[in-house]
């Protein structure tokens, strides 16, 4: 193990040993990045696409109504949730004290945080490890998201997640879900349903009368680190 | 049929050239040799063929719905650039964070260095089962073989791993493990294994069983490892990509998580995954973006532990290498194999290499130059997989750059060093190349075919040769274009 407890300097000096001049990538213009005209029409083209299903709803009552008529729902014997303003589950969570005790979860509900419609991803942020477990053991998942929180794309999602904070307060797990889980590992055959649900239901609830694309609000992608340049930009600064 | 795959161990920081394991001496072939039970099928080949092309299709499909898709691959070869060039400051800063969030960071010079560690921290805890989730670096490193010799059962959970697993064999693609396999033989493999209906071969019977399988090795797992795709240098977050939701399972079930990452994985900041995760689920299976794209920041709860093994394993040479840097650069999309036509017709385990394809036939001479000289020359040098690279590797420039390199190494064998000084010697001799042009086209009209078409030329196999013109070049241009 002594050769073990030296290798981190070793390879730091070994890289060091050798600089490298090389300019800070340039921060990605925004201009340069794709619109689309109807956000909500390519987030569910995307979501279908990869297997997802989509409902924009005007109530939260709908969401249950609408669960109701599939039979895999009306036949479950444990469902689970972390939005209970939305839908009650019949398992309190809080009481869970093993993530190993949700091996049997059929459907389970979760807020989602916002919605990106270049690759039909939401961005979950369980709140702690039983939570993040059934989103993996459960059966079937139904993701709840207002529907003004929908955005275009990843860049949009990231800045989001900077200002969140994430990675700086402490210790946290987030995760982009885009269709249920799937493989194609047998000759390319696309199988619905591997290890993680086999069904994904996101509801957009369009419960407010904002508007129904959060934008970029002109503060942009730019900016977020000032030390970078701009892309095609001589002057090097926004 | 079991192939050897192997990257040794590079020359590392110590000058030993070893192998990680004991598992693997077998003799090494070179490429042709390796691939001539593949090509032998014809039936086959042209499956695989198709198979890989379709993925390809997939990829061209999503690369052009985003308009700014090369401005994409531009700002990705930026930024990875720039990790690569202030490598030693990102990996610390990477460090300092993660180790703030509550993650215990270890470091591995070589494949060895890395499987002790993870053996170790096993030991340690007295476990005994681990689940991993598809990890080329443990392939690279060979750890389950060393891990099972320890007595500990290691259970690949990515359905392709699985199968491949099951059987004995490598991955012999980076994305897609068992692309070289029928439905028929996984389904073989799954009746010996998992007791499923002998024939069965559909895919979603077969996918069902292994989901329920693999769900009882989640359950009993003592420990999920896992690989890495990204590690934010800014935050000192990790990120993981699969579609099947396994890395998850693994990662949230046990209470312990080991993620393996090679150094290269660093980015520099949390929004540089905007970029990549455009890129990556695009480039390898034509998908917007994969299933699942998981943030690890840090161990999930107090009573979890988060282990993250940062692995050089001779990286650290590569990056010190004007030509190959570049390479380092890759994100392991597999989008250079499902376009290369060596590739799709000769199968990946024919590179005898963790990494095959044209990534793999720039990296794996790095670390061991003779016994991958042949990677090099699987290649046509016709550029496509350059052209597909999301972070714009010069792939078929380094193809070639290596066989120059080869030839300054002396390590081309007489049969390519020969005829090529002959041919440098006609024709810095017009005379001479002159006189051999109508000594040839006289001798293949006069000499029988077997003169040419035979054991002895290779290039003969599959071909015939054209049928020689009356002229050279030169007496026809001179008699239809010269002046008259």
């Amino acid at each position: 193990m002594v050769a073990i407890a030296n290798s981190r300097q070793a390879i730091l000096d070994r890289l060091k040993s050798i600089p490298i001049e090389q300019p800070p990538a340039p921060v990605v213009d925004p201009q340069r990045l794709v619109r689309y005209d109807d956000p909500l029409a390519k987030f569910t083209e995307v979501l279908s696409f990869v297997g997802g299903q989509v409902h924009v709803v005007e109530r939260p009552q709908q969401v249950s109504e609408i669960l109701g008529q599939f039979p895999a729902f009306r036949d479950a014997q444990q469902v689970a949730s972390s939005a209970p303003e939305i839908l009650t589950g019949n398992i309190d969570l809080n009481k869970v004290a093993d993530p190993h005790l949700l091996a049997y979860l059929d459907w389970a509900i979760i807020p989602g945080r916002f919605a990106v419609a270049e690759n039909g991803a939401i961005w979950v942020r369980p709140t702690g490890p039983i939570e993040r477990a059934m989103l993996f053991l459960t059966q079937h998942l139904v993701i709840v998201v207002p529907k003004t929180e929908l955005i275009e794309h990843m860049h949009e999602a990231y800045r989001r997640l900077g200002q969140d904070g994430v990675g700086t307060s402490g210790p946290e797990f987030g995760i982009f879900i885009s269709g249920p889980s799937k493989t194609a590992d047998i000759e390319q055959s696309l199988v619905i349903g591997a290890h993680g649900c086999r069904t994904l239901q996101v509801f957009l609830i369009d419960d407010s009368s904002g508007p129904a694309v959060a934008t970029d609000g002109g503060d942009g992608l730019a900016g977020t680190t000032p030390d970078r340049p701009v892309a095609g930009d001589s002057a090097g600064r926004i | 049929m079991t192939t050897t795959s192997q990257l040794p161990i590079l020359l590392s920081g110590s000058g030993k050239l070893g192998h990680a394991d004991a598992d693997d001496q077998r003799p090494h072939r070179d490429h042709p040799t390796m691939a001539r039970d593949f090509v032998a099928n014809v039936q086959r080949t042209h499956w695989h063929d198709g198979a890989l092309w379709f993925v390809r299709n997939k990829r061209d499909a999503q690369a052009s719905s985003i308009p700014e898709w090369e401005y994409l691959r531009e700002q990705a070869s930026a930024i990875k650039q720039e990790a690569i060039a202030k490598l030693a400051d990102f990996l610390e800063q990477f460090e300092a964070n993660a180790t703030r969030l509550g993650a215990v960071v270890h470091w591995a010079a070589d494949a060895e260095q890395h499987n002790e560690i993870v053996h170790e921290i096993l030991r340690q805890r007295g476990i005994g089962k681990l689940v991993k989730s598809k990890s080329m670096l443990t392939e690279e490193c060979h750890l389950n073989g060393y891990l099972e010799r320890r007595g500990i059962e290691v259970v690949d959970t990515d359905l392709g791993e699985r199968i491949v697993q099951l059987r004995q064999e490598t991955p012999s693609h980076i994305v897609l493990p068992a692309i070289h396999l029928k439905k028929e033989e996984v389904g073989e493999t799954f009746h010996t294994h998992l007791g499923t209906d002998a024939g069965a071969s559909d895919p979603q019977y077969l996918t069902e069983a292994a989901r329920g399988h693999l769900r009882g090795k989640f359950l009993a797992g003592e420990a999920g490892l896992t690989g890495v795709n990204f590690a934010i240098a800014q935050t000192g977050g990790i990120v993981v990509c699969t579609n099947e939701g396994n890395a998850d399972l693994g990662a949230v079930l046990p209470p312990v998580h080991i993620a393996s990452m090679g150094l290269e994985k660093i980015i520099p900041r949390l929004e540089d995954l905007a970029v990549f995760t455009r890129l990556l689920a695009r480039s390898a299976t034509g998908q917007p973006i994969t299933t699942y794209t998981s943030h690890f920041h840090g161990p999930r709860d107090a009573a979890s532990e988060l282990h993250i093994v940062i692995v050089d394993n001779g990286r650290s040479t590569i990056r010190e290498s004007d030509t190959f840097r570049a390479a380092l650069g890759c994100i392991r999309c597999g989008a250079c194999m499902n376009t290369c036509p060596v590739f799709r017709r000769s199968g990946g385990h024919s590179y005898g290499a963790t990494v095959p394809g044209p990534i793999g036939s720039v990296l794996n001479p790095a670390s061991d130059d003779a016994r991958h000289k042949s990677l090099p020359y699987a290649c046509s040098l016709c550029g496509s997989c350059t052209d597909v690279c999301p972070v714009k590797i010069p792939l078929h420039h380094q193809l070639l750059a290596w066989r120059k390199e080869f030839g300054k190494r002396g390590l081309l064998s007489v049969g390519k060093t020969l005829p090529m000084r002959a041919a440098s010697f006609v024709f810095r001799h017009p005379a001479l190349y002159r006189l051999g042009g109508r000594l040839a086209r006289i001798a293949m009209r006069t000499l029988p075919r077997v003169f040419f078409v035979n054991r002895l030329n290779t290039w003969s196999r599959d071909r015939e040769l054209p049928t020689a013109p009356a002229d050279s070049f030169s007496q026809w241009y001179a008699k239809n274009r010269g002046p008259k």
